[in-house]
């Protein structure tokens, strides 16, 4: 199988979510290079030297907000296109609805559990990877 | 002499005649003294019981002729405003009234003079001489005293019911408030306690995942234990998450048609029903008023338990209104395992559960939700036992103000 690799940009504080990603990511049957950041500005100067084809971005984060480092992303013309998934605890309303007219491309609320987790995971990158066509791509 | 003698016996006859229609009179005359003596004793007495009736009575009574004077007062009247009885008659009803009800409000009574009440609708301050404030509610009729038309006022101090009221309303206010607070509480606690919570079942998940049958039979154990009981927690946290948004999170109340509600509710509920070969029996369903993603819900709950805690024969459940003591009481009956009375109201309270977690799956939260929607739209919800086994919910909503409305509306 061909597949293309998964190129990822985590913005997360908590260490135990980023391991868990990575964990999950881990078994996915294509390459994956997972980069991340704890906070915003960090985020967003990795962005600015490498763009990945797709960020996984949680929304209670130290200093600058979620919400402020999805408005950065949109307003930079080199990333404003690319696929941001908005990973957050919340199911709020408001917050949804806030990060959809921020220009999120997808709002899931974190897995409670592990196999619930994989699914997610499988269907993102199904979705995002092997349905949707990209400008970058 | 003959003429003499007739003259004389006709004389004497006059005389006898006279004498009798004297005595006659004097027997009238008695008699209408005894009439009249025992007609003013009536008098006395009647004044007596009218004085008697006016001085017991709980209210003050005051009667005011047609320029606004006080003219006549119980003694109650003296009491209620501190004054003697030389300071009140004769005084305007101006010193005791707020304006818009003194002496500008007697002429609004003779055009109208039918018996009426002050101070129902709106509370009312009669105020003493000295300016301190007496809440009351006054009746007014019109009356003749001494050949004249007059004002008869029946004054009621009300203080001590105006302070229960007030008092009543001071705590339903402090117990709403505390019903938020405690709502905002449940909704934070279990939010925040969500990511934590997450944690614990996600790494367990991955520990079993990555360890089960690699250590002992005894660690498989464990996790399986400890998994088990994290993705129960979650569960709960989950419930009492949405059972806090019930109250703040619940939308306003609309005239709202059941019977399109149920519909709904046993479409969702089809496959259990197919399953359990369950028979649904419905009969007319009103208008109320309602949040209907609320009545959904409860509608859903009670249909749902009735579907699952079915006993051996198939489930027959029937689902009814009825209008009584101006509400709307639905019950949904089934002949299912039934509910011994002793639970009868614990069954509502939150997370309790009658059974074992083998027998029937389920939270116990269920009934909970159902008491507090049901709490929220202003009725009640309890549970009967049938005399044949299996149980009887009621609960009662108020009806939509206007069926015809209601039928604009949507
Ligand atoms: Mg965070």
């Amino acid at each position: 199988m061909n597949l293309d690799s998964m190129d990822l940009l985590i913005i997360e504080d908590n260490p135990g979510d980023v391991v868990l990603a990575k964990e999950i990511l881990s078994q996915v049957e294509r390459p994956v290079s997972i980069r991340v950041a704890e906070d915003g500005e960090t985020a967003l100067s990795m962005l600015d030297e490498h763009l990945p084809n797709m960020v996984l971005l949680d929304l209670n984060l130290p200093r600058i907000s979620g919400q402020d480092v999805l408005r950065a992303i949109r307003e930079n013309p080199k990333s404003h296109a690319g696929p941001v998934i908005v990973f957050s605890t919340s199911d709020a309303e408001r917050d949804v609805v806030a990060a959809y007219d921020g220009g999120a491309n997808c709002y899931i609320t974190k897995p409670v559990d592990l196999d619930r987790f994989f699914k997610v995971v499988r269907s993102i990158e199904n979705f995002w990877l092997d349905v949707v066509r990209l400008p970058a791509s | 002499m003959l003429g003499s003698s007739s003259e004389e016996r006709r004389r004497t006859d006059a005389e006898k005649a006279l004498e009798r229609s004297n005595a006659e009179l004097d027997i009238r005359v008695h008699q209408r003294t005894r009439e009249l003596n025992s007609a003013i004793a009536d008098v006395r007495e009647n004044e007596l019981r009218f004085r008697t009736l006016i001085e017991l009575a709980p209210f003050a009574i005051v009667v005011i002729d047609r320029a606004g004077h006080i003219r006549l007062a119980s003694a109650a009247a003296y009491r209620m405003f501190g004054v003697d009885e030389g300071d009140l008659l004769e005084r305007s009803v101006d010193d005791f009234l707020p304006e818009e009800l003194g002496v500008k409000h007697i002429g609004d009574f003779d055009q109208d003079p039918e018996p009426r009440m002050l101070g129902l609708s709106r509370p009312l301050d009669a105020h003493r001489l000295d300016g301190t404030r007496i809440p009351v509610e006054i009746g007014l009729s019109p009356a003749y005293v001494d050949g004249q038309q007059m004002i008869v006022a029946f004054v009621s101090d009300i203080s001590e019911r105006r302070a229960a009221e007030l008092l009543a309303a001071e705590r339903a206010e402090s117990l709403e408030q505390s019903n938020q607070e405690l709502e905002q509480f449940a909704y934070v606690a279990s939010h925040d306690l969500r990511e934590p919570l997450r944690m614990i079942s996600s790494y367990l998940g991955l520990l079993s995942r990555r360890y089960t049958g690699q250590l002992d039979d005894d660690a498989d154990e464990f996790i399986h234990f400890a998994v088990d009981g994290a993705a129960r927690m979650s569960g709960m946290i989950e419930d009492l998450l949405q059972y806090s948004r019930i109250g703040t999170q619940g939308g306003e109340l609309h005239p709202t048609n059941s019977g399109e509600a149920l519909s709904e509710v046993l479409r969702d509920l089809s496959m259990a029903i197919e399953e359990g070969e369950a028979q649904i029996e419905v009969g007319d369903m009103p208008w109320v008023m309602a949040d209907s993603t609320q009545l959904r819900r409860l509608l859903s709950n009670l249909i749902g338990n009735a579907l699952k805690y079915r006993g051996e024969a198939i489930p027959e459940i029937s689902i009814h209104s009825e209008f009584k003591n101006s509400r709307w009481e639905f019950t949904i009956s089934d002949n299912g395992i039934g509910i011994d009375p002793e639970f009868h109201d614990r069954i509502f309270r939150i997370f309790q559960r009658l059974h074992g977690r083998g027998e029937y799956s389920g939270s116990g939260l269920g009934l909970a939700v159902c008491r507090k929607i049901v709490e929220r739209h202003g009725g009640q919800i309890w549970v009967e036992s049938r005399p044949l086994g299996g149980s009887l919910f009621v609960f009662t909503l108020g009806e939509a103000q206007s069926q015809k409305e209601a039928a604009k509306e949507f």
